[in-house]
């Protein structure tokens, strides 16, 4: 998995690229937090993401919970495998999609 | 039967003439007959023409002779009393001078009782002149002649006849006495032939003819000899018996004088015979040429009437015969549509209207006999093909095999057949054949063939003892000595292995590894049901994945174009080598259409018979073994993803396997290692038949069911502690979960279905 970053307006925006599973999400949790200390509002970008594993979620979901109040995971162009993740574990509901 | 067909076939041996012929030669003869016949009419008609007025011309020739010379008779005897003075007072010897100016002759003085008293022949001195049979004819005319009269007696002709005549002349005197006269034939003739010598002379009939006097002698009296002289008339005499013998008096005949023939016509004369003989060259000569004149005359009219009457024969009959007759042939090599339009007159109109009517009757028979059989046929079409597998895909469940056949069947019922069936999970056998000959009988032993081979085929591996077996239960009550050529094969879709057997069939064409199309070449073996006990061979190959077999009948390698050019081996090669490979149908239909494009309009005399196979490739089966640590997953999740690269997956199916492995190794370290160390073994398998992948995931560690883990509340979410989701989402992406616990091993077994195929 590749994880870039770029600064853009009032967020930050992480692009994966690749594989979010057990061997790759703590390096996104990593990136995330860091993104956090940076902005309130971080994007992620799964346009290239592969797919999402349940470790995937995990981070997601734990940095929702953490930001919650103080900033704003936001999650773009999930398509594919990923968005059906999303949809039938529950997280379209509460994840923040733009 | 065989008998009465044979008896008219002799007859017919001999070879029948023209009608125009036997027409003609008819007329001729009739015509010659005719000709003969009119010309033998006008021929005795002429004659009898010219026999009546010859004679009638002779007739009166005779007629006039005869008078003058009786003329000549009279004038000569005729005279009156020529004694003067009373006859007592003159001595006999004054009398005999007186009478003697009537030449030499006895005389007789009668008196007037009838008493002969005076004469030169003492015999008669005193005899009843009147029953004396010499003088009384001549004293009853002179009695009633009366007085001073004369009577001249004619010759009788019966005593002419005889020779024995004597002339005599009588004249009255006034008393009533008379002098009879009487003269021999010698005395007589002295007497008259010097009055009649020129009576002939200048009296003839036609040109050339002549009219005689002559004696009793025959001794020709007139015409003079300086006349016959000068005609050149050599006898002086004529036969007069001969003549006597030749005719009767005034009666044609044809007489012969001095190499000459003459009619000629003959009557006695007083004392003397009348001939008058006219020569028969001067009466024929104008008939001969009236005769050759008719007969040219009829012959031509003949000639005209048979010509005319020939020709009216051929126009109006032969004509119209040959015309029926050639339009009778048309019909008899089958063109029904012919119409026999001969109607210019009655007869033949009637003879056309019926041959049509009977054409016609004949054509709706047999139309509507055709339609029952074309019915028929076709019903027998339909029981055939609807013997054959007809549905495609026939195995939609299986992706390890394409298969795809047809038969094109000809006009009529043909022998082709293909099948295909599994006869278990693992082994299909697939073939094509043919029947030799065609219809109804061929089908019916299709029918057979098929149904037995199927039979053996389903019970039995070894294909060499299947068609051995089908060979001699085929080769049992094979009446029709029908055969069955056939390429049978039997594929084992786990391993690719292929069993083939040839039985006289055309070679199939193999397509291997990606390259092109090629002809199994090997020798194949004797055709089915030929003979029994034959021994067949099974062959064996390997396919691989991809590879296409392509079987067919020679329907197609000798389907012909409208020159009569076979397909062949070599087009069909080609075909196959352009065809699009991608499915079993498209490959058929690639040659299908280059056959069709091929044969255009001409006849198809065969079935068209094909069948394609691609094999997708065997049963796959690796597996990867790993320490149980996270370090190496990434080692199981790239031999995962090489696996279904491999096979042809998609992005889709990769996302979802993908997250399956990782969930399930995740928590394969997290719940059976907990303490670390031991392995973990991940299975690939793929199934090309059912598009399947298996995935097992093995280790050794504390036996645990991660399918008994809680389903997660998905609605709440949110508030919910972090995780869970793993078996979730191995379930919801997987078709099929399986867990056991055997030999210390956790053994998960996840089976999952192609989404899609790479670029789909």
């Amino acid at each position: 998995m590749n994880i870039t970053k770029e600064k853009k307006d009032d967020r930050l925006v992480i692009f994966i690229d690749g594989k979010l599973d057990t061997l790759t999400s703590p390096q996104l949790d990593a990136e995330l937090k860091s993104a956090f200390e940076e902005s309130d509002t971080v994007e992620v970008n799964m346009e290239n993401l592969a797919y999402i594993s349940s470790a995937g979620l995990r981070v997601l979901h734990s940095t929702h919970k953490r930001v919650k109040g103080s900033g704003k995971l936001l999650i773009s162009h999930a398509n594919g495998t990923v968005l059906d993740v999303f949809e039938s574990t529950g997280f379209s509901s509460f994840l923040n999609f733009i | 039967m065989k008998d009465k067909k044979h008896q008219p076939d002799n007859k017919a041996s001999r070879p029948a003439k023209k009608l125009s012929t036997v027409f003609r030669r008819k007329l001729l003869k009739v015509s010659a007959v005719i000709l003969l016949a009119s010309i033998l009419l006008i021929v005795i008609a002429v004659l009898l023409v010219v026999h009546i007025s010859t004679s009638t011309l002779l007739d009166t020739q005779i007629f006039e002779l005869t008078n003058e010379m009786h003329y000549y008779s009279e004038t000569m005897f005729d005279n009156g009393n020529i004694i003067s003075e009373p006859v007592d007072k003159m001595s006999d010897k004054e009398l005999a001078d007186i009478l003697a100016i009537y030449g030499p002759s006895n005389w007789y003085y009668v008196d007037k009782n009838g008493v002969v008293v005076r004469t030169d022949n003492k015999s008669k001195l005193g005899v009843n002149a009147f029953e004396d049979p010499d003088l009384c004819v001549c004293c009853k005319e002179l009695i009633a002649a009366s007085d001073d009269n004369s009577y001249v007696e004619t010759v009788s002709p019966e005593a002419f006849k005889s020779g024995n005549w004597k002339k005599r002349s009588g004249f009255s005197m006034n008393d009533g006495s008379f002098f009879v006269l009487e003269f021999s034939p010698e005395q007589y003739y002295d007497t008259l032939n010097s009055m009649i010598t020129g009576i002939c002379n200048y009296n003839s009939v036609g040109s050339d003819g002549w009219d005689i006097v002559i004696d009793q002698n025959g001794d020709i009296i007139s015409p003079s000899k300086d006349i016959r002289d000068g005609w050149n008339f050599k006898a002086s005499n004529i036969n007069v018996k001969e003549l006597n013998k030749l005719a009767k008096e005034k009666a044609l005949f044809s007489y012969t004088v001095e190499g000459t023939a003459y009619y000629t016509e003959y009557a006695q004369a007083d004392g003397y015979y009348v001939i008058t003989l006219i020569p028969e060259a001067e009466v024929m000569g104008n008939i001969q040429l009236i005769l050759l004149i008719t007969a040219v005359l009829v012959m031509l009219l003949l000639t005209v009437i048979f010509l005319r009457i020939n020709v009216l024969m051929n126009r109006l009959v032969v004509k119209n015969i040959n015309t029926i007759n050639s339009e009778l042939s048309e019909i008899t090599d089958g063109n029904l549509n012919t119409e026999i339009d001969v109607k210019n007159n009655l007869e033949f109109k009637q003879l056309s209207d019926g041959i049509n009517t009977t054409v016609s009757a004949l054509k709706g028979y047999i139309e509507r006999e055709s339609e029952r059989f074309e019915r028929e046929l076709e019903l027998a079409r339909d029981i055939q093909t609807s013997a054959l597998p007809n549905v495609f895909p026939p195995f939609p469940d299986r992706h390890d095999i394409d298969i795809f056949a047809s038969m094109k069947p000809a006009k009529q019922v043909g022998g082709d057949f293909y099948d295909f069936f599994f006869t278990d999970d693992a082994h299909l056998v697939f073939l094509t054949a043919d029947v030799s000959d065609k219809g109804i009988p061929a089908a019916m032993f299709m029918m057979k063939a098929k149904t037995i081979i199927k039979n053996l085929a389903q019970s039995n591996r070894e294909l060499e003892a299947v068609i051995s077996k089908a060979n001699n239960i085929l080769c049992e009550d094979n009446s029709a000595d029908m055969f069955v050529t056939l390429w049978i094969a039997m594929l084992n879709t786990e391993t690719g292995e292929l069993t083939y057997v040839n039985a006289g069939h055309c070679k199939p064409l193999l397509k291997s590894s990606g390259g092109r199309f090629e002809y199994l070449t090997d020798s194949p073996d004797f055709i089915v049901a030929g003979e029994e006990d034959i021994p067949y061979h099974n062959k064996t190959i390997t396919l691989n994945k991809g590879d296409a077999l392509f079987l067919y009948t020679d329907g197609v390698t000798e389907a012909v174009n409208t020159e009569d050019t076979f397909f062949g081996e070599d087009r069909l090669k080609a075909a196959l080598n352009r065809a699009d490979c991608s499915t079993a149908g498209s490959i058929c239909s690639g040659v299908n259409a280059e056959l069709s494009a091929f044969a255009e309009n001409a006849h198809q005399s065969d079935d068209i018979t094909m069948l394609a196979v691609i094999y997708h490739g065997r049963r796959v089966f690796d597996e990867i073994t790993v320490d149980a640590k996270r370090d190496q997953l990434d080692k199981v999740y790239r031999f995962v993803d090489r696996q279904l690269a491999a096979c042809e997956f998609g992005q889709n199916d990769m996302a979802q396997f993908g997250i399956i492995t990782d969930e399930i190794c995740a928590n394969i370290i997290r719940y059976a290692y907990p303490d670390g160390g031991g392995s973990l073994t991940a299975g690939f398998a793929f199934d090309p038949a059912s598009d399947e992948v298996t995935l097992t995931f093995t280790d050794n560690g504390i036996p645990f069911n991660p399918l008994n883990a809680p389903e997660p509340d998905i609605k709440n979410v949110e508030d919910r502690k972090e995780g869970g989701m793993g078996i979730f989402l191995v379930r919801k992406f997987s078709d099929k979960l399986q867990y056991e616990y055997s030999g210390g091993k956790n053994i998960l077994t996840i089976t999952k279905k192609r989404l899609s195929k790479t670029g789909k």
